[in-house]
């Protein structure tokens, strides 16, 4: 243990217990002896009274000890805060670089190891198969399909790109192809797996040149009825703290309710946007005005009790709950509306489960300041859709 | 009269003073956004020839992984550069070639811990990197730092997007680092959250640390000298402010809102404030800390920074026009229309400016005897450049949005 050497002795043992405690990594079982104290000081790397230089030269002497420190660095990942895992990531990125520089594969079975254990963090899974592929190119793309529902985004994005280019240019099937009901399957299981919006919309377009109907919104879990209530007061932007009726509702909205709004009482209206994509103008809505507040509420079916993100875009300050959950606040107008802008991890309960978010439109003139819009999904953290909505 | 003299003397004391050294940078390295002082301008002689015959002079072009409207930097004989993979832009690259033959000699990548959210013209590579010669300090988008040695191996990370989630901008962030005497200067300002933080060149722990006001900001901030003491010069909508490195206190400041994406230069105690126009400042030796010299709302710079050379002040003024003016009075001494977009800022080397488009068109102005531009040539690198170019006096290197390029300056016989 040369790295722990440096620190005192009580320090090094309350290092370690702590990191093996609390981290749930077994040190002993999953490092060789070797290697584990060096491990647990890139793993304490983010404490404040971490010595660092320490840390880089226990990456140094990870690095130098060659493809047995591949396995215990990417296991370490698993559950290692964000810096720690760059530190271990990074030193298992190295190791392989030196390796092929110095003209030498890392076994194949160790490499389908780290890819194939979904428990590993998605970016040492993704890098491990490049290395793979660096050394053996062929047989990585041949193994690449496997991974067309894989839980890592890269993983998925590259064995769905691989299938489309396998499938030559899908642009070009036609409804009155021969092989039109296989090319069918295939592209809507590849349209099923897709994630990232170029794919996803790629593979759309095909099938419905195809006669196939697809519901983008669906797959992306874009919520596209939402009851508005509104205009509520915004004039210099004093509306996005002032706590309007409709918030005390958050967990489970009135929607038969009348409130008093900007320019008199209002009352919930339920609307469905035609947009696929989810996105709805509030201009339209509610009547275009500068110095508002609006609230949008929506119920969610989920089957079961499950872990979900909830994403949304908008050039408007907006904030967001769910189930009376307040998840985020973002106090900015016009500066951004792209796909998931902002992203909130929340649990949904089994059941309905009620979103509910204020949409702010400042007083600015300029003509690009005009808008007042904003489009919602309920997803996993990959971006499959979690949920419904009810009938 | 002795007053006056004393005055006089010690305003030049300041402006000699005003040249800041950049640590263990070598003289010839480019270490920064913009070079060592920040200016635009490499030291060094004037009689530094210039490439006008690019196929000639063409020394190397390595492909790089992944987009960035970042500059190269240059380190004795390593060129780094940062890069953004991904469709996620979420894998992060600093880059290090031989500067002689273009050879990679690392390529060191982490993940983003922060939003990588960004305008998709630009992306999360946006910060230049910078390097004190014996550190390469590089930042992202995301807000995510790491400081490498010379050989690539990693000395810190600091997760800034990710200790701080509303530290984040939806059009991407691009303000560069700066080292000044062994602290790591980062101005990271948005609308959601804004901070200045001097971070320890050697540990990346925060020295300090200042909330600033709630403003998307996209500029470098500047070190110079003033009086006995080393400042930074940090750009607001509020105000132009000079803070301590060791303390992040302000010294000075002078009163007036900044343009938010240009960058301030500096050369020889004189200062090319962006604000709407230029604001020209000589620093001087007075608790005021600044002289304002004289205000131009002619001076427009847009997306690009000033350069400021021997008492002139160069710019792009939107859309294309280079002008020139007198730093003494700020009139327009020449203006020559060029075309196209303008995101990358002019790089001055020897007697020659180097202006390129984002369609790649790169325009050499030769500087007269007065300093006046006329057009010496003009060549087409490949097109979508955000980059500012750079150079350590043998060599001119551009990066556009795939690729690394680098000139040999002078001698068109290829080695």
């Amino acid at each position: 243990m040369r790295c722990v050497n440096s620190l005192a002795p009580v320090t090094r043992l309350l290092l370690g217990l702590a990191m093996v405690l609390f981290l749930g990594f077994q040190v002993g079982t999953q490092a060789k002896g070797d290697v584990s104290g060096d491990i647990v000081l890139l793993l304490g790397s983010g404490h404040p009274t971490t010595d660092i230089a320490a840390v880089a030269e226990a990456w140094k002497r990870l690095v130098h000890t060659g493809p047995d420190a591949l396995l215990p660095l990417i296991t370490a990942a698993r559950k290692a805060e964000p810096t720690a895992r760059n530190w271990l990531l990074t030193a298992a990125d190295q190791i392989v670089a030196s390796e092929h520089a110095a003209g030498r594969k890392v076994p194949t079975d160790l490499l389908l190891s780290i890819i194939k254990d979904t428990e590993n963090p998605s970016q040492g899974r993704w890098w491990a198969y490049q290395w793979l592929r660096q050394q053996d190119e062929a047989y990585a793309q041949q193994i690449l399909g496997q991974f067309l529902n894989d839980p890592g985004a890269e993983l998925r994005r590259a064995a769905v790109a691989a299938e489309i280019e396998s499938l030559g240019d899908i642009k070009k099937i036609t409804p009155d192809d021969p092989q039109r009901a296989e090319l069918l399957k295939k592209l809507k299981q590849l349209f099923d797996a897709a994630r990232d919006r170029d794919q996803v919309e790629n593979l759309a377009q095909t099938l419905r040149q195809l006669g196939e109907s697809v519901d983008l919104a669906a797959h992306y879990g874009y919520v596209r009825t939402w009851s508005f209530v509104g205009p509520f007061d915004n004039q210099e932007d004093k509306g996005f703290d002032t706590v309007y009726p409709p918030e005390a509702e958050a967990a489970r909205p009135n929607l038969a309710a009348t409130y008093q709004g900007k320019h008199g009482p209002v009352t919930w209206k339920k609307v469905t946007t035609p947009d696929e994509h989810g996105t709805f103008d509030l201009n339209k809505v509610l009547g275009e005005e500068k110095g508002v507040v609006a609230y949008a509420a929506a119920p969610i079916v989920s089957d079961s009790e499950q872990q979900a993100e909830i994403r949304i875009a908008t050039p408007n300050s907006v904030k967001v709950w769910c189930n009376g959950q307040p998840l985020g606040a973002f106090h900015v107008y016009h500066s951004g509306f792209e796909d998931d802008q902002y992203r909130m991890p929340c649990r949904l309960r089994q059941g309905v489960n009620w979103i509910m978010i204020k949409i702010c439109q400042n007083e600015q003139t300029q003509d690009w300041a005009r808008f007042w819009t904003f489009r919602l999904r309920v997803c996993d953290g990959l971006g499959g859709a979690v949920g419904r909505q009810p009938d | 009269m002795l007053a006056g003299r004393m005055t006089s003397l010690l305003r030049y004391f300041v402006a000699m003073a005003g040249c800041l050294g950049w640590g263990l940078a070598g003289a010839d390295d480019w270490p920064g956004f913009r070079g060592g002082p920040a200016t635009g301008v490499l030291r060094g002689g004037e009689d530094i020839p210039p490439v006008l015959s690019p196929e000639k002079q063409l020394l190397w072009k390595a492909q790089l992984p992944g987009p960035g409207p970042s500059s190269p930097i240059i380190v004795g004989n390593k060129v780094i550069v940062t890069a953004a993979v991904g469709y996620r832009q979420d894998e992060l690259h600093v880059l290090c070639f031989d500067s002689k033959t273009g050879r990679q000699n690392w390529d060191f990548r982490f993940w983003a811990t922060g939003s990588t959210v960004c305008n998709p013209f630009g992306g999360v590579a946006a910060s230049t990197p910078v390097s004190d010669g014996k550190h390469i300090v590089a930042l992202f988008s995301s807000n995510d730092l790491v400081c490498l040695d010379l050989d690539g191996r990693p000395l810190w990370f600091r997760a800034l997007g990710f200790e701080r989630p509303l530290l984040r901008n939806d059009v991407g962030m691009a303000s560069s680092p700066v080292i000044v005497d062994g602290t790591v200067v980062v101005q990271a300002e948005s609308l959601l959250d804004a901070i200045v933080c001097g971070l320890d060149i050697k540990t990346g722990r925060t020295s300090w640390l200042i909330e600033r006001p709630k403003q998307a900001l996209w500029c470098t901030p500047i070190a110079v000298r003033a009086g006995s003491q080393t400042v930074v010069l940090l750009q607001s909508r509020k105000d132009f402010q000079a803070i301590s490195p060791q303390t992040g206190q302000t010294v000075f400041a002078y009163d007036h809102w900044c343009d938010t994406v240009s960058s301030a230069a500096a050369s020889e105690g004189f200062v090319a404030l962006p604000a709407a126009g230029i604001h020209a400042l000589r620093l001087v030796a007075s608790p005021a800390g600044f002289e304002q010299l004289w205000i131009s709302d002619r001076l427009r710079c847009g997306n690009t920074s000033p350069l400021v050379w021997k008492n002139k002040i160069y710019l792009i003024k939107e859309p294309n026009i280079f002008a020139c003016a007198d730093g003494a009075s700020g009139e327009i001494l020449k203006q020559l229309r060029l075309r196209g977009s303008f995101w990358a800022s002019p790089l001055l080397v020897g007697r020659h400016i180097y202006a390129v488009n984002y369609e790649g068109n790169v325009f050499v102005l030769a500087l007269d005897e007065a300093g006046l531009p006329t057009l010496a040539g003009q060549w087409d690198l490949e097109s979508a450049v955000l980059a500012s170019p750079g150079s350590d006096g043998e060599q001119l290197y551009f990066r556009t949005q795939r690729s690394l390029y680098s000139f040999r300056l002078g001698d068109s016989q290829k080695e």
